[in-house]
């Protein structure tokens, strides 16, 4: 008999994808308890995702991706469960995916990270992913920072499937990140002494929604990114 | 007129206003419009004013001390700094008023999510209460 398992999922105005997510976790992982944190939405989220059979911790505004996944995380560490995993509402995350990460976490890692770049570069794949060059050069720049800033080798630093033991539980339930978390997070885990691995994933297109970025958001995103890295860096760590 | 000096009239008007804007300060402290913290950055800001309105001579020596010659520029470049260190204050409260209300936030969602949960009995695979 496997541990309790958390799955959290950040839902920001996800309304069309969010149930599905839902119903793919529910039924192909019937012993985990599955958290949806509506991040302040305009439209119905927390209504679908509530009817769908989650749990569901409503933000009254929107607080960012990073305040989002705290909660879930706090959530977790105040009741207790030894593993959770969280991934993307929008239904990019198959369930298989989640499998695959928990099966790494079981295999003793304190924090996964599902990329999104398969080591067989195979061409003809089409269901492989397939970023824009500057979305490409993002992920790779952040990705090279993050594992100097780590020293693990990370792939995708910008990947939202990720899954944490009860160290990284406990870590991430006091601060996960400000609003681009992905980068500290990992830079944190690997200073406060966490095992971090990576797991090769596959993801399906968005199944409703757009991508929150634009033009101007991405050069924030990066000089943002920049400074969290630095930040995170240079940063005393208290040990896990 | 010499560098630093002023008429008495000017002195007197320059007085009589940091005063009153001292007073106002106050008076929005005893409304609690303003806490005390941030009060005391304007008192002691004014009073300053009516310190180098009375002594004008005073901003010479602080220009000598700076190195600059012009007393103007010393003046100049105070209220300069000032103002950018009062901002850079500004944006640490502001962080932190961020902070706390995020977490605020983060609360109240896990509060409402643990009523609700309590209230609805569901499957037993729901984790014990801690």
């Amino acid at each position: 008999m496997s541990e309790r398992l958390l799955v959290i999922i950040p839902a920001w105005n996800e309304e069309g994808a969010v149930a599905d997510v839902v119903h793919g976790l529910c039924s192909r992982l019937p012993d985990a308890d599955v958290l949806v944190i509506d991040d302040g939405s305009d439209d119905r989220t927390a209504c679908c995702a509530h009817g769908a059979g989650a749990l569901v911790a409503q933000l009254p505004f929107n607080c960012g991706i990073g305040p989002a996944l705290e909660t879930g995380y706090r959530y977790a560490h105040r009741h207790g469960y030894p593993r959770l995993v969280h991934c993307d509402a929008d239904g990019q995350h198959s369930p298989e995916v989640i499998e695959q990460l928990l099966e790494c976490l079981d295999g003793g890692a304190d924090f996964v990270i599902g990329t999104r770049f398969l080591e067989d570069d195979d061409p003809t794949d089409t269901a492989r992913y397939r970023p824009s060059f500057s979305r490409r050069i993002g992920i790779a720049l952040f990705s090279a920072l993050v594992s100097r800033g780590s020293g693990t080798s990370v792939t995708d630093a910008t990947s939202g499937a990720r899954a944490a033991g009860p160290r990284a539980i406990q870590l991430f339930a006091d601060e996960y990140g400000g609003d681009y978390p992905e980068f500290e997070s990992v830079v944190r885990a690997a200073r406060s002494g966490l095992k971090i691995t990576q797991v090769q994933i596959r993801v399906l297109p968005r199944a409703a929604g757009r991508s929150s970025f634009t033009p101007l958001r991405s050069i924030f995103f990066v000089a943002n990114g920049l400074l969290s890295i630095a930040a995170a860096r240079l940063r005393p760590v208290r040990s896990a | 007129m010499p560098a630093g000096a002023m008429t008495a009239h000017a002195q007197i008007v320059l007085i009589a206003f940091a005063l009153v804007a001292i007073a106002a300060i106050f008076e929005l402290v005893r409304r609690r419009r303003l806490s005390e913290r941030y009060a005391l950055l304007w008192i002691v800001g004014w009073a300053l004013v009516v310190v180098f309105a009375a002594v004008p001579r005073a901003l010479v020596w602080v220009a000598a001390g700076l190195g600059i010659e012009d007393p103007r520029w010393a003046l100049f470049v105070i209220f300069g700094v000032a103002t950018l260190a009062l901002l850079i204050y500004m944006s640490i409260a502001l962080s932190r008023m961020h902070a706390h209300t995020i977490r605020l936030a983060q609360e109240l969602a896990l509060l409402r999510l643990e009523r609700e949960r309590d209230a609805t009995p569901r499957a037993p695979s729901e984790p014990p209460r801690s």
